[in-house]
């Protein structure tokens, strides 16, 4: 991947009238437009990293580092209390956290920010009501089984973006009207 | 125009990737309040990746010819479907040989249509201090342009905006590396020597289009043997001058416009050859006596007449307007960078 500042296309070394424009610009050389924005983080060196390395424990009455003992406390871990040093200090969102914290939150799902994936229950549901008409006997056994699926799931997160239940109640429509089909069909064939 | 949610997101861009045959994700960006939210969705589970805008170090957006290269395509397909349509009307070829090529037209013009509303292709990556992600939802300018606009408001409510004076000292110190690209930055980064070539070759290869376009409008009327051999040593001529100009044309002060329509060229080559491949092996099959007689299935081949073979006048049809389009919009790109390569160089300012 190029940097910033060449241009994705040819590699050749952007001038500074080509970055952070409004408008997307084109190469000097290649005439791809482009639009390149650098943003102030890119000013930060490897500096600013060590500058925040864990000082060692100089007096015995000092506050240590839990997981580092050697090493002084700089902060104390919102969640459990525990002192931590700069390097066992995570933070996220605002919050302070220690490592141990934080993969109890990802064990638990009690951490919004840490969740990597999610699993789509409701479009399973949909499928499950939906798909198995291809193969029409077998909704039979799926339509009960999606009206089981989708109460047993009806309370669980969907996704972390905003998404509504519809999917849950086409899927509950479509297996109900699925049953009523079987049901007349059984009772034809039965009188 | 972002969309406000209840939910702690406003969703910026919302697009869709091909990433296997069965099936297809879909990748939206949405602003949260300290980062951006790239969730990619596989149908039945959806997982994240999040863009904290104090860590943002760029975002780089350019445009990317596969918007055009299609458009091109879709064009040609198009133009050739309505002048084969439009004989196949006149001399009242078989009615399913018109439906055909009606709806091919039809598809053509409506799939032109919607790639002429959504715009030019992008391609938007995202530069962090240890990674860098494509942002595969931007993958229009008409989109991605004011979405980035948003983004950069965003991070610079964080960062606070890049002065001047930063930029120009980072300009001059050179560039910091971006992430992901510490090791090919070093390689791609510099700036490719660049070298003037004769332009003889791509010359070579505009003119035998046009050659053969004049070959292929010929042949609509005319049949035999001969007509079939030039056409034959065009096309193998064609062929070794465009891979020759093809390589010739790398790391050169060749305009891009001459670049393209040379890769235009090969790929119109690519098609013919295909088309001939193809046209062969339906003559072989409709002229079984020929079998194992490569002079008599040739012979066989040259015979047929283009006025009562609707394939064969698609064929020369496409051959004619692909030629004749990519010809002499080469040669005319060429005069003029001849032309501008032989202008005096602007005078200096005196010092």
């Amino acid at each position: 991947m190029a940097s910033a500042a060449t241009c994705p296309s040819c590699s050749v070394t952007l001038d500074e009238v080509n970055v952070n424009t409004v408008q997307p610009v084109p190469c000097p050389v290649c005439a791809t437009r482009i639009l390149a924005q650098w943003f102030p983080a890119i000013m930060r060196s490897d500096n600013d990293a060590t500058a925040s390395r864990p000082s060692a424990v100089s007096d015995a009455v000092e506050a240590s580092c839990f997981y580092h003992p050697a090493k002084q406390a700089a902060i104390v871990c919102e969640n459990c209390g525990r002192f931590l040093c700069s390097l066992c200090d995570i933070e996220l969102a605002g919050d302070h956290l220690c490592s141990h914290c934080i993969e109890a939150g990802k064990r638990k799902a009690t951490l919004g920010h840490v969740e990597k994936s999610r699993t789509l229950w409701d479009e399973i549901a949909l499928a499950l009501s939906i798909l198995p008409l291809l193969a029409w006997p077998v909704t039979v056994i799926t339509a009960p089984a999606t009206l089981f699926f989708v109460f047993r799931h009806w309370n669980r997160p969907l996704s972390i973006i905003p998404r509504t239940k519809i999917r849950y109640v086409l899927a509950v429509i479509f297996a109900s009207l699925q049953i009523v089909g079987w049901t007349v069909f059984g009772y034809h064939l039965l009188t | 125009m972002a969309r406000k949610t209840h939910n702690g997101y406003t969703r910026l861009a919302k697009g869709r990737r091909a990433s296997g045959l069965v099936v297809a994700t879909r990748q939206s960006l949405w602003l949260g309040e300290d980062h951006l939210l790239v969730v990619n969705n596989h149908g039945y589970t959806e997982d994240y990746k999040r863009f904290y805008f104090a860590q943002v170090q760029g975002v780089v957006l350019h445009q990317t010819p596969g918007g055009t290269l299609r458009m091109g395509l879709l064009l040609f397909v198009l133009l050739g479907s309505t002048l084969t349509l439009l004989p196949g009307l006149i001399f009242g070829w078989p009615a399913t040989m018109n439906w055909v090529t009606g709806s091919l037209t039809g598809i053509c013009a409506a799939l032109l249509l919607i790639g002429q509303v959504k715009g030019p292709t992008c391609s938007c990556t995202i530069h962090t201090a240890v990674q860098s992600h494509r942002l595969h939802a931007l993958h229009r300018l008409r989109h991605a342009v004011p979405a980035l606009q948003q983004l950069r408001e965003c991070i610079e409510l964080v960062q606070g905006p890049l002065d001047p004076a930063q930029l120009t000292q980072i300009m001059m110190d050179g560039t910091p590396p971006l992430a992901g690209s510490r090791t090919r930055t070093a390689e791609r980064g510099r700036k490719p020597q660049l070298r003037a070539i004769k332009t003889t070759t791509h010359a070579a290869v505009f003119v035998l289009l046009l050659g053969d376009c004049i070959h292929s409008a010929i042949r609509i009327t005319q049949s035999g043997i001969a007509l079939l051999a030039i056409g034959m040593l065009t096309g193998t001529a064609l062929t070794v001058l465009t891979v020759l100009a093809l390589v010739r044309q790398q790391n050169s002060t060749l305009p891009l416009s001459v670049r393209r329509t040379t890769w235009f060229a090969a790929g119109h080559l690519g098609i013919c050859q295909a088309i001939g491949m193809v046209y062969a092996i339906i003559c072989a099959i409709s002229h079984p006596e020929t079998s194992g007689d490569s002079w008599n299935r040739m012979k066989a081949m040259a015979a047929i007449q283009a006025l009562e073979s609707p394939g064969l006048m698609a064929i020369l049809i496409y051959a004619i307007i692909a030629s004749l389009v990519i010809g002499a919009t080469g040669l005319r790109l060429l005069e003029r960078h001849r032309i501008a390569a032989s202008a005096p160089p602007p005078l200096q300012p005196p010092l």
